[in-house]
């Protein structure tokens, strides 16, 4: 198993230091590929409105639990990966700020590549996490991941 | 015998609550019976059932002290 985070949840955006800090970290001698994705706050036009912030909501113990589960889902198809970081905001973020923060290291880039891209994938699948958007004139939708 | 519910998403806004007790419900046909009957607009909604936490598909018996979660469609990310 890759050396991994203990919680998945963060009250606030996620800050650029917490990305840097992340790095600094990783120096164990059989990284040599970090592959990062951080997902950020769209202004998408609604009802020609914009999207001004979006309120996360979590099932805060669930979401514990189901991040271990597809970490080692994860980890079981690539062998090659050596360490996972993995934050997701609660509460509100606003367009332009960072909401999801998924690092990995591997030996070598080609897993690094696709066992980001799958974690990324199963949080948005498995992950019991709910966003409001807000709109320009404080009035919000709830939205779902497209599949 | 009391089960606790939990509500998420636009599932608050419907029940108007996070979470309430509910007695003498056995099982989840009867939960979802009870909601549908509570709350008439959950009847067109599309959600998923976790039972202490871990996801449950079709039929299930209902303890004492249970915690039910009304989960819909995720937006994570």
């Amino acid at each position: 198993m890759p050396t991994v985070n203990d919680t998945f949840l963060q009250d606030s955006p996620i800050r650029s230091e917490q990305v840097s800090e992340i790095i600094k970290g990783a120096t164990q001698g059989d990284i040599g590929a970090h592959s990062i994705f951080l997902g950020q706050v769209r202004s998408d036009l609604v009802n020609k409105q914009s999207v001004t912030i979006i309120e996360y909501s979590a099932y805060d113990e669930m979401v514990n639990n189901e991040m271990k589960k597809i970490i080692s889902q994860v980890s079981a198809k690539y062998d090659d990966l050596k360490r996972v970081y993995i934050m997701h905001s609660k509460g509100a973020v606003k367009a332009g700020e960072i909401s999801l923060f998924v690092f990995v290291g591997c030996g070598h880039r080609i897993q690094s590549f696709e066992a980001v891209a799958d974690l990324v994938n199963l949080i948005k699948q498995r992950i019991p996490i709910w966003k409001k958007e807000y709109l320009d004139d404080d009035t919000y939708i709830w939205t779902e991941n497209e599949n | 015998m009391k089960i606790n519910v939990l509500f998420f998403g636009i599932l608050t806004d419907i029940t108007g609550t996070s979470s309430m007790e509910i007695e003498d419900i056995e099982n989840i046909r009867l939960l979802k019976s009870w909601l549908w009957k509570n709350y008439p607009k959950t009847k067109d909604m599309d959600f998923q059932i976790a039972l202490n936490k871990n996801i449950i598909e079709g039929k299930a018996e209902l303890n004492d002290g249970d915690e039910v979660a009304l989960l819909p469609p995720f937006a994570g990310g």
